[in-house]
């Protein structure tokens, strides 16, 4: 398969606000380390989950490749083509290809706006379509894949007037409309019933198939990888410790926070439940403005190795075929 | 927005008004509509309503109330009751194009400064602030005195005080808004910036331009009054109720009261039908305060 995007030593570092002294002094800005060189790619036609816990900078990453936000550091990728320089209309132009699902469907939305101009604006911007007629055509048509049907009964509704699940169709169907090779679906599933939940996994991946999009599925959970994902990435503190395929992270964890992480997946049948081995990581997630030396999951990790993990920083293994760990017990 | 409406004379009256009613705000709001239509009415009507040409002398002078001149005559012999009518077209017209012009000075400099911030930011918000720590009247004054009598020039010098209450609504709800998720959202889909204001930003900050708005034609009309009583306003004989107050009063001495209570009665009435209305419009599009009670 050839890759779509590739990411490299990609960084973004928050600059905290100074307070008065620090400004006069002149003390350069404490900064929180969101993403903090990860490296990857996106194979065309996969869908690639990226794990990991609130603050693991997972979302942050979503939003740089889109450059929604300027990455400090790193580039960017799309088909071979620099797009990490890229200037105001050349990256206007360019979000075509690009997509985003938003975790929540209530806040995505202009509430001032019919949710059909919603779903057409974008062909509006970016000029597709001759007349208000086919647009309209492509619009209805849109609406009726993503189970909004009547399509013209929808088109004149506001958002208000939908439910959770209907919005999140809205938001689907204004990110597929311009027909994107590429879609970033940060945690879209997260803020629905459990009920809507699953509808929209098989909504999602039926129109993988019929558009041929390649996905980037941002989750917590990783229940929903399952699902829908070929790969796997598991990010800690704004670093990648496992990349593998779905198989090998779900089967074989390798990084003790992988582990954690599956061990937490709740099994349906109550005997595997039980007799699980359940490996919960101490305490909480550190503070991004001053992490962990070392390995960042040191001082949580039950493995942690004396005198190497708080000091060393593990690097990138491939421990087998397309398998990738960043963890000292693999050394 | 609570700052900004302190500042508003009008808002005051309001929210007395509905201290004393309580709950009955769709009453507030209904008679203040009615007392703004009636003299809407008045100024659209008046050559039919009014009994005689208020810049003529049909009488000899300081007459008192009869059926023949309702409200007395003043002291040139002309007629009080149509003063007062014609008064409320001069009053009316000028507040709303000093609020229209306000407003189309406030609205674009907010959307342009909260949206794009910096520098820029701080310097129209620097001349903003500036304008509103003055006393609206005195500021008022001062433009008006450079500017000269007539209607536009009146208009421009009320304008400069309100508009930077817009401003700063404005401004503040965009600096929010810009971070809110649907228009990171329309960066996503690659609007332009100036898409993004028009269509994803001020859709979401009109509901309150229509609350300053409504607060502003009250104040607009006691600032225009209070500099016609001053003598800078409307040059005479053109009736105007501010220019008439100062005018009656010379005259109260001489028991010539009606020359005075008429015109004020005017500006009070109207002043107090734009504060209800204008209360009774936050209250429909601010549901917070109706939870508060």
């Amino acid at each position: 398969m050839k890759e779509l995007i590739r990411v490299e030593n990609l960084k973004k570092h928050f600059p905290l606000k100074r307070s008065l002294i620090e400004a006069i002094t002149r003390i350069p800005p404490r900064l929180v380390k969101a993403v903090d060189g990860v490296s990857f790619t996106i194979k065309n036609g996969e869908t690639l989950g990226l794990v990991g816990e609130s603050g693991s900078g997972k979302t942050t990453t979503g939003r740089l490749i889109l450059r929604l936000i300027e990455p400090t550091n790193g580039r960017i990728l799309f088909e071979d083509k620099e797009i990490t320089s890229l200037k105001n209309e050349a990256l206007r132009k360019m979000r075509k290809d690009m997509q985003i699902i938003f975790q929540d469907p209530m806040a995505a939305l202009n509430p001032y706006m019919k949710i059909g101009e919603a779903v057409r604006h974008p062909l509006k911007i970016h000029g597709i379509g001759s007349s208000k007629k086919e647009q309209l055509d492509t619009v209805y048509n849109m609406l009726e894949k993503v189970n909004l049907t009547p399509p013209r009964n929808f088109y004149n509704r506001y958002p208000k007037e939908l439910s959770g699940g209907q919005r999140q169709r809205v938001v689907i169907a204004r990110a597929l409309i311009t027909n994107p090779r590429f879609v970033v679906a940060d945690e879209a599933l997260a803020m629905l019933d459990v009920s809507v939940r699953s509808q929209l996994l098989q909504l999602l991946l039926d129109l993988k198939n019929e558009f041929n999009l390649t996905y980037l599925f941002i989750t917590h959970d990783l229940a929903t990888t399952k699902y829908i994902c070929d790969r796997i990435i598991v990010m800690y503190l704004g670093k990648i410790v496992e990349i593998g395929s779905f198989d090998d992270i779900y089967r074989s964890p390798a990084h003790p926070y992988t582990k954690a992480l599956i061990s937490a997946v709740p099994e349906p049948d109550p005997k595997i439940q039980k007799s699980k081995k359940k490996l919960i990581p101490q305490g909480e997630v550190p503070n991004p403005i001053n992490p962990p030396s070392g390995c960042r999951f040191h001082p949580r990790c039950p493995y942690s190795i004396k005198n190497l993990c708080s000091v060393e920083e593990p690097v990138m293994k491939e421990i087998s075929d397309n398998h990738f760990v960043a963890c000292h017990l693999f050394d | 927005m609570n700052e900004v409406k302190n500042k508003f004379i009008s808002h005051h009256i309001g929210s007395l008004l509905k201290e004393i009613f309580g709950s009955g705000t769709g009453i507030i709001t209904f008679i203040g509509a009615a007392i703004l239509i009636f003299f809407v009415i008045l100024a659209i009507f008046a050559p039919q309503i009014a009994p005689y040409d208020p810049t003529v002398r049909v009488s000899r002078s300081l007459k008192p109330p009869s059926d023949e001149f309702i409200f007395g005559t003043d002291n040139l012999g002309r007629d009080v009751l149509s003063r007062v009518i014609y008064g409320a077209r001069i009053a009316l017209t000028i507040a709303f194009i000093a609020v229209l012009i306000a407003a189309a000075i406030g609205i674009p400099l907010g959307l342009i400064s909260g949206y794009i911030g910096g520098i820029l930011d701080r310097i129209i918000t620097l001349i903003m602030d500036a304008i509103y720590s003055f006393p609206g009247l005195i500021l008022a004054i001062a433009i008006a005195a450079v500017l000269g009598p007539g209607i536009l020039n009146i208009a421009i010098s009320i304008a400069v005080v309100y508009a930077p209450t817009y401003y700063r609504v404005i401004r503040n709800q965009v600096a929010s808004i810009k971070d809110e998720l649907y228009v990171e959202a329309a960066r996503a889909i690659g609007a332009r910036n100036i898409v993004i204001l028009l269509r994803y930003i001020l859709p979401n900050v009109l509901p309150s331009v229509v609350v300053v708005l409504s607060m502003n034609l009250a104040d607009a009309i006691m600032t225009e009054a209070g500099l016609s009583f001053l003598g800078l306003g409307i040059a005479p004989p053109t009736p105007d109720w501010g220019f008439d107050l100062s005018n009656g009063q010379r005259f109260v001495l001489s028991k010539a009261w009606w020359g005075l209570l008429y015109p004020g009665l005017a500006i009070i009435t109207v002043v107090l039908g734009f504060s209800m209305f204008s209360e009774g419009v936050n209250e429909y599009l601010n549901p917070t305060i109706k939870e508060k009670r």
